[in-house]
């Protein structure tokens, strides 16, 4: 219930301090920034118009499921610690977005599934297997808004605007 | 007699994850201390780890024996020295908290390379 706690919606500077933030985590290697700046201001642009937040949204989502990906040692550790998505997340707001985008990967359902996988296998104590229940909760809502988990999700949602429904 | 548990990686894992969530690191302390480690321990990403060595994506214990071993000892180091810190690291804001975690991780990184064979 202390999880209950209400968020409040990540303003446009914020959002975009986090895009630079997320894009020099992806872009350095031991601290220190591997792509120029230039670089950044064109990955942003490929999302769209930067005046506009939804913009800073794709990127923020594309940037962090990227990190993720790249970063993944243990399957299990996505469930209960990534992907933990708690209204105090720092990507609660984004969370569903975050997810389509890592779903985009052709394995990111595989790496998922593997991780539910080894949490509820063996050593797993309950209290860590709670540590998974904001991301139980991402799949309740995913699940009443019919977005579901599997690789179409990010395809369905591409195209909701069609009203392609299957 | 205590109940003890012969100790494996996974859970020297679970006891470095949980240092640095003591120390107030949120998900993103987590992500970049384990790339500040992989980067320091072995000179390359997570994904091109796996890559290189056959080993199954995201699941550490089909990486070769030595890599799991460098892992092992590296995070039983910084969960003592995170530990050590416990209530020291603070700043005023949650980038700052992650910061001074993962530098812990990555200067202890850098000392553990320099035993490894590699």
């Amino acid at each position: 219930m202390s999880n209950a706690k209400s968020w409040e919606a990540m303003t446009l500077p914020e959002l975009k301090k986090r895009v630079w933030k997320t894009w020099c985590h992806i872009n350095s290697w031991k601290g220190e920034l591997t792509s120029p700046p230039e670089s950044y201001v064109a990955d942003v642009k490929g999302f769209g118009d930067r005046r506009y937040k939804k913009t800073w949204i794709k990127a923020l989502a594309r940037f962090e499921a990227m990190f993720t990906y790249e970063t993944c040692l243990d399957a299990w550790a996505l469930i209960s610690i990534s992907f933990n998505f708690t209204p105090g997340h720092r990507n609660y707001e984004y969370r569903h977005e975050i997810i389509d985008e890592f779903l985009m990967y052709p394995d990111g359902l595989e790496m998922i599934k593997d991780g539910l996988e080894q949490l509820f296998s063996t050593g797993f104590t309950s209290c860590e297997r709670e540590n998974a229940n904001g991301f139980f909760k991402l799949l309740e809502e995913r699940e009443s808004e019919h977005r579901g988990i599997g690789r179409a999700v990010g395809f369905n949602r591409a195209i909701a605007g069609a009203g392609a429904a299957t | 007699m205590p109940l003890r548990k012969r100790v494996t990686g996974a859970i020297v894992f679970r006891r470095f994850t949980q240092t640095i969530k003591d120390n107030g690191g949120d998900d993103e302390a987590y992500q970049l201390s384990i790339q500040a480690e992989t980067e320091e321990l072995f000179g390359c990403s997570v994904r091109e780890l796996y890559e290189g060595t056959g080993a199954r994506r995201h699941r550490r214990d089909t990486l070769p024996q030595p890599a799991q071993e460098a892992y092992m000892v590296n995070e039983s180091l910084s969960a003592n020295e995170l530990e050590r810190l416990e209530g020291t690291i603070g700043g005023e804001s949650q980038d700052e908290v992650n910061a001074q975690i993962t530098g812990v991780v990555r200067q202890q990184a850098k000392q553990t390379r320099k035993w490894l064979p590699w």
